[in-house]
């Protein structure tokens, strides 16, 4: 960590913020690039049974915590667990101190994670997408007054995603259950709600900061697939985008 | 047989929103600006950041937290302090009851941050809306990680049972710059991207709303609740007619 005068402001997204060469940081413009939310397709099927049992196992993460590995599937297995952010803690914990959060950082619950594996549809989900490896996926589930708060992704510039393309890398989000008022995606200066279940999106990862929250009393229940674009993939959007739905 | 309606089945049986979240009606979906101030508040607002209390949906009501205008110091046009902590002691049970069915904690999650302590240039944006009483006004400090939760207002249908209720108006002034990830929820809409000084309103009887802050920095509003004068119709022409009002 670089050495920091006290009257210096310290940030812990400082890293993001430098990678993200293309966001404007200006409260007033839209850009639709990133100031948006890139709907992709929709799944038509029924999960729910797989759903409410996944939001019965989701177990709540910290901002500190959220990295734990045994909510991910990672393809090739993950070499070591970064429960705790690692070399990253306590740049983050201090960033949360300066701003009145520090205890928030280590017991604030800012979403509840499961381990996607084992769920025939999800699993049927991630497949079509035929990502390579580098591959992860992960469940959100948000609860009712939790908090993920605004941050811009840092994972594809380090540990298993460093050296690889950018370009095909990707970021998917499938929505599992339908949008209820209370809930909403944040990125950049966009607002995303009234999704269905099903709907699927991505969002640029170096360069859209993003936030969520769940003031609903309904828990938010979103896989989070992650991986390296192939042919495959392409072939699957192209379905998707000019598909009303894909069955699962 | 009559069963006892919680909570929010309550306030959904009182609310002439259509609750459907496929429809949008202008009349309620969204926040109903009217109006900005333009002026240089920003010093009580970091004054007001700094000695604000935190509250949970269980202690939101607490009196030290809100006041009335100049002539009642409590939130109770229409009774004695010791008859507004009776009736807040009285729905507690009935509020925590619904709450215990979610995933909230009613007396332990904070919610919102609140302050009833004002300097001289807020109490000018209060006055200028030329309430009559009973009127009320506190200060909500969302800070980053707060969240409060989808619901429709009762106080009209409590405390302020006795007041005119075609008049009662409710106004919330946002005193700084909106920032990416906080968030106001209007029925099936959003408000965000707000200026320091713009005020809106919403109709309190029929709309669900809630808040959250997703972003570090805090974020403060004025919300004023009273009744509305004739000249509270006059200034409300002069702020839709006017790019600003100057304070």
């Amino acid at each position: 960590m670089t050495e920091q005068t006290e009257n210096q402001e310290v940030f812990f997204q400082e890293e993001a913020i430098a990678n993200a060469k293309a966001y404007h940081f200006d409260n007033d413009k839209i850009d639709h690039r990133f100031d948006t939310c890139n709907v992709l397709g929709k799944f038509e099927g029924n999960w729910q049974s797989e759903l409410d049992d996944i939001i019965s196992k989701a177990k709540p993460l910290t901002f500190n915590s959220r990295g734990h590995a045994d909510y991910v599937d990672y393809d090739p297995p993950k070499k070591h667990d970064n429960a705790r952010q690692g070399s990253h803690e306590q740049s983050e914990a201090e960033f949360f101190e300066k701003i009145g959060f520090g205890e928030g950082y280590y017991n604030y619950d800012i979403i509840n994670k499961v381990n996607p594996v084992g769920y025939p549809t999800m699993e049927k989900m991630i497949d079509l997408f035929k990502f390579e490896r580098p591959r992860q996926a992960t469940i959100h589930i948000q609860t009712t007054g939790q908090c993920f708060p605004w941050h811009l992704d840092i994972f594809q510039n380090r540990g298993e995603f460093i050296g690889e393309d950018k370009s095909k890398m990707m970021r998917v989000q499938v929505m599992l259950n339908d949008w209820q008022p209370g809930q909403w995606l944040g990125f950049g200066n966009y607002t995303y709600t009234g999704w269905k279940a099903g709907d699927f999106h991505t969002f640029d990862l170096d360069n859209v900061p993003h936030y969520t929250a769940n003031a609903s009393y309904h828990p938010r229940a979103m896989l989070m697939i992650t991986g390296m674009r192939t042919p495959e993939t392409e072939a699957f959007l192209w379905q998707a985008f000019s598909n009303k739905t894909v069955k699962v | 047989m009559t069963t006892k309606l919680d909570l929010m089945e309550e306030a959904i049986s009182l609310s002439n929103y259509h609750f459907d979240k496929d429809r949008i009606d202008p009349r309620f979906d969204g926040a109903q600006v009217l109006g900005r101030f333009e002026g240089d508040w920003s010093d009580e607002v970091e004054q007001m950041i700094a000695i604000s209390k935190t509250r949970s949906f269980g202690t939101r009501n607490m009196i030290d937290s809100q006041v009335n205008n100049d002539k009642v110091e409590l939130d109770n046009p229409t009774g004695s302090k010791e008859d507004y902590q009776k009736m807040i002691e009285g729905f507690r049970p009935y509020e925590k009851e619904f709450f215990d069915k979610t995933d909230l904690d009613y007396y332990g999650y904070p919610i919102i941050n609140k302050t009833n302590q004002i300097g001289p240039k807020v109490t000018s944006l209060f006055k200028a809306f030329k309430l009559t009483e009973p009127s009320t006004y506190t200060v909500h400090i969302q800070k980053v990680g707060q969240v409060f939760p989808y619901h429709i207002d009762f106080f009209h249908r409590r405390r302020w049972k006795d007041a005119p209720q075609e008049k009662i108006i409710r106004i919330q002034v946002m005193l700084n710059d909106w920032q990416p990830g906080q968030c106001l929820g209007y029925g099936n809409s959003v408000y965000t991207g707000w200026k320091a000084g713009e005020f809106h309103t919403f109709d309190h009887v029929s709309v669900p709303h809630w808040t959250s802050n997703a972003n570090y920095e805090p974020r403060v509003s004025l919300l004023i609740t009273g009744v509305k004068t004739d000249e509270t119709e006059e200034f409300l022409y002069k702020a839709r007619t006017s790019k600003t009002i100057k304070i």
